[in-house]
């Protein structure tokens, strides 16, 4: 009978213990979670302060400790809760007087009572058990959601919202990185344009800013920014290929006026640089079997064409070098070949490295179309507004229709359309695409790119007393201006100077032909024929 | 007839509020402190009764010995009682042949219900001479000792406001109390009641409503009562507290207790708590029957010290405050 009504008791007490445990247990776990996640907050926010990476080791490791403290907690509530603490609360809850706790001690006690004792326990026994029938444990001790439950919801809304800010500014952080590491590139790939002829890093440099467009993890604006950098450094690269080919048409020219170099002069004007070369090498080779100073100069030569790769090739610099081997006197001295030879090399890889960073930004601007960057303002693109420009829009190649044949970088493709057997057009010295005397368009070259004065500038203009002229049909014949005549005789005057120091006035290295010629050329062209 | 435990709850109930009935008719009010000395009575403890005088101190022990058809003494307590005169004395006595030999002359002390009237007038020593009575239930004297007749029972009272000539009662002493109760002045419509029943013709009496085997049969009952061990620590806990220099000691008690309550206490705890068990009819002590005989077990045991007497702090009140903070302890 008591091992029954013990049985009872114990029944009763367990199932409040249980929800005891439950109650308990989720409460104090819902203040560890919320604990922990207020301190995941903070640790975002002082690692946010702290300029530290939110990376996934600290996430790991948070993770780890947090389990743990759950499980300690949990644990640790759960044992510390036993029958006896599910006896006293019952006892509190129905008004007992701690007579199922005592009831529950006598019933599990081993100790020895007196015969008198053991009727006044069994009779506690049963009466407690009498009463315990008419308690209902869910109604005692229902099992309920903790009240902390709502704190750490909070906490988790808290985590969350600190987390979406910690996220922007990672993400604000980042794009200014890219935009960093744009701008560093910009400045880096100029300063090797500038100094260093690998201008495959410019390629490198915009195909970085390709992948900023495509990622998407950096914000618009960032992405417009990047955009905008490697803009800049196309137009670099763009200018310095303006250089070369100005340099190399003017090579062009004097080399085609130079019986010994007229083909190599042919291929320049064609645009075919290989070519050139390879007539270049092979001029010499000749040159080189005629002279016994070859083996004296390789040396030098190696250091000549060390000190022309280190620099950027320029259209000075290409005149220079054909200057120096189109004045030699007798023949050609080969170090001077050598040299042009590398220039030509350098133009060539300045051509394609701008045919790679074209191809490059074409796929740049692809991306920014995609994303909606597409070019539409004038501060994005040389200053042009794209209203007023639409005709050169893609293009660049300015149309007086248009309204803007003065336009930055378009006189220097421009080639006249008119001969003298034709009448004059209205699209003169603009249109592009016609197949008789008018130059393909070339790409725009960016707002960098420099005027360049024509060289060749047609005018009719009547000469008296020229007798050679028909007075018929002869009033107007073509003829160069004064000022290309000057600059013509600057050019022969150039090409008899010899620099011997005799000839050398000055430190500057400026000869007395020089100098008078270019008087001449002030003279010709302010007091004409006056003079 | 041998009744179950319930009957003899009951009978132990009805027998109680048979006494407590019969002497509130003598004294008026105050039938907490009835209740509780006889409590002591049937738990085999001792009271010190504590009140200005004209309460009823006397009075109720008086009463108390009428209701119980027990032997009754009274000792006036003065400077110059001295223990012999409590406890008895050898005297010599000449037999009908002439033969003179000594014999154990009883004193006072060898009753059922003992008076010592204002025991705080005699001498340390005199007092001394109840302790072995209150202990032991024995007295030694002229190289024997003599066994007290039960059930023995010692009411002392003493007047806490005449301290002039006084000697205070030694902790010792004091311990060997199971209560310290104390009488308040009657409140105005008790005292109209003790007015018109003192001063009418007839005297009221209390009539015999208990006797001897009975108060020892209900002793038994007392006792049977079980406590469980969590009670018992609960009881002890709250003892503890009083210990200054215990871990366990309170606050209050570690900066106004000078001594804490000895074991006794405890054992008066746990004695007064089943009685009071008994009386709200449950098989076993609750915490709230410690709680409700702490104050009377154990004000007597808690010395304070010189900083509570300044600040006028009372061992009720420290014991107050260590009730209320306790707890039954966990498991």
């Amino acid at each position: 009978m008591a091992s029954k009504n013990l049985s009872e008791l114990k029944q009763l007490v367990s199932r409040v213990e249980l929800n005891l445990k439950l109650n308990t247990s989720l409460s104090e776990l819902g203040f560890a979670l919320s604990t922990l996640l207020f301190a995941c907050s903070g640790l975002l926010v002082l690692l946010m302060s702290l300029d530290l990476n939110v990376s996934g080791g600290i996430f790991a490791c948070v993770g780890i400790l947090g389990i743990i403290l759950l499980v300690t907690v949990w644990y640790r509530t759960w044992s510390s809760i036993g029958d006896d603490d599910a006896a006293r609360f019952v006892d509190e809850r129905a008004g007992l007087k701690d007579e199922l706790l005592s009831a529950m001690w006598f019933g599990n006690s081993d100790k020895e009572l007196g015969e008198s004792d053991q009727a006044f326990v069994s009779e506690h026994l049963k009466r407690a058990v009498e009463k315990v029938r008419t308690i209902d444990a869910k109604a005692i001790a229902p099992f309920s959601f903790p009240q902390s439950g709502k704190v750490a919801g909070l906490a988790v809304i808290t985590l969350v919202v600190t987390w979406l800010g910690v996220s922007n500014v990672v993400i604000a952080n980042k794009d200014d990185f890219a935009l960093q590491n744009v701008s560093g590139a910009r400045v880096d790939g100029v300063t090797k344009i500038l100094t260093e002829p690998q201008v495959s890093s410019n390629v490198e440099e915009i195909n970085d800013a390709l992948a900023v467009l495509t990622r998407d993890d950096i914000s618009f604006e960032a992405k417009q920014e990047a955009l905008k950098r490697a803009r800049e450094v196309l137009d670099q690269i763009n200018m310095d290929a303006v250089m070369t080919r100005e340099g190399l048409s003017k090579l062009s020219k004097l080399l085609i006026e130079q019986d010994d170099f007229e083909g190599v002069g042919r291929a320049l004007e064609q645009g075919n640089i290989k070519e050139a070369i390879v007539l270049l090498k092979e001029k010499q080779e000749q040159l080189a079997s005629l002279t016994e100073t070859d083996q004296n100069v390789g040396d030098e030569d190696q250091q000549a064409g060390a000190t022309a790769r280190s620099e950027n090739i320029s259209s000075a610099e290409i005149g220079d070098a054909a200057r120096d081997l189109l004045n030699e006197v007798g023949r050609p001295d080969p170090r001077n070949i050598t040299r042009l030879i590398e220039n030509l090399e350098q133009a060539q890889q300045d051509m394609e490295s701008q045919e790679r960073a074209n191809t490059a930004a074409s796929r740049m601007e692809s991306a920014g179309e995609r994303i909606g960057m597409a070019q539409t303002g004038a501060a994005d693109y040389g200053g042009r507004s794209a209203t007023s420009d639409q005709a050169e829009a893609g293009n660049g190649t300015p149309s007086p229709d248009a309204g803007n044949n003065d336009m930055t970088g378009g006189s220097l493709f421009r080639r006249g359309s008119v001969t003298a057997n034709e009448e004059d057009q209205g699209d003169d010295g603009s249109s592009t695409g016609a197949p008789e005397g008018h130059a393909a368009a070339l790409a725009l070259e960016g707002r960098m790119t420099k005027r360049l004065d024509a060289v060749l500038r047609l005018e009719k203009t009547e000469v008296e007393g020229d007798e050679s002229v028909d007075s018929e049909d002869s009033a107007w014949e073509f003829q160069a201006s004064k000022q290309g005549k000057a600059r013509a005789e600057i050019v022969q005057g150039l090409d008899t100077i010899t620099y011997k120091d005799s000839d050398v006035i000055t430190g500057e290295f400026i000869s007395v032909e020089q100098r008078r010629s270019v008087q001449e050329y002030f003279l010709e062209i302010h007091e004409g024929n006056e003079r | 007839m041998t009744l179950n435990v319930e009957q003899q709850a009951r009978v132990f109930q009805d027998r109680f509020s048979q006494v407590i009935d019969e002497v509130s008719k003598v004294i008026v009010g105050n039938r907490e402190v009835i209740s509780n000395v006889l409590t002591c009575l049937l738990v085999r403890g001792h009271v010190l009764l504590e009140g200005i005088p004209g309460v009823g101190k006397t009075k109720l022990v008086q009463t108390l010995s009428d209701a119980t058809d027990l032997g009754f003494s009274r000792i006036q307590f003065t400077p110059d009682l001295m223990p012999g005169d409590i406890i008895g004395s050898n005297i010599v006595r000449e037999a009908d042949d002439g033969k003179k030999s000594f014999e154990f002359q009883r004193g006072p002390i060898f009753t059922n219900i003992l008076l010592a009237d204002e025991i705080n007038r005699a001498t340390p020593k005199t007092q001394s001479a109840l302790l072995e009575a209150m202990q032991e239930n024995s007295v030694s004297a002229g190289g024997s000792t003599h066994k007290l007749d039960q059930p023995f029972f010692v009411l002392a009272t003493q007047n806490p406001i005449e301290m002039e000539g006084t000697y205070p009662l030694p902790e010792a002493q004091m311990d060997r109390f199971l209560y310290k109760l104390r009488l308040d002045f009657p409140e105005a419509t008790d005292l109209l009641t003790i007015v018109e029943r003192t001063t009418q013709q007839d005297d009221l009496t209390a009539s015999h409503v208990l006797g001897r085997a009975e108060i020892l049969e209900m002793r038994e009952i007392a006792r049977a009562i079980p406590v469980a061990q969590p009670v018992m620590r609960y009881a002890i806990a709250i003892t503890l507290a009083t210990h200054p220099e215990s871990t366990e000691g309170h606050d209050l008690a570690k900066k106004y207790v000078r001594f804490g309550a000895s074991p006794r206490g405890v054992q008066s705890l746990i004695l007064g708590a089943k009685v009071n068990a008994l009386l709200n009819d449950r098989f076993y002590v609750s915490a709230d029957d410690i709680k409700a005989v702490a104050l009377p077990a154990l004000r007597h045991r808690v010395l304070i010290n010189f900083e509570a007497e300044a600040e006028r702090v009372d061992p009720d009140h420290i014991l107050e405050e260590i009730v209320r903070c306790a707890e039954l302890p966990k498991s």
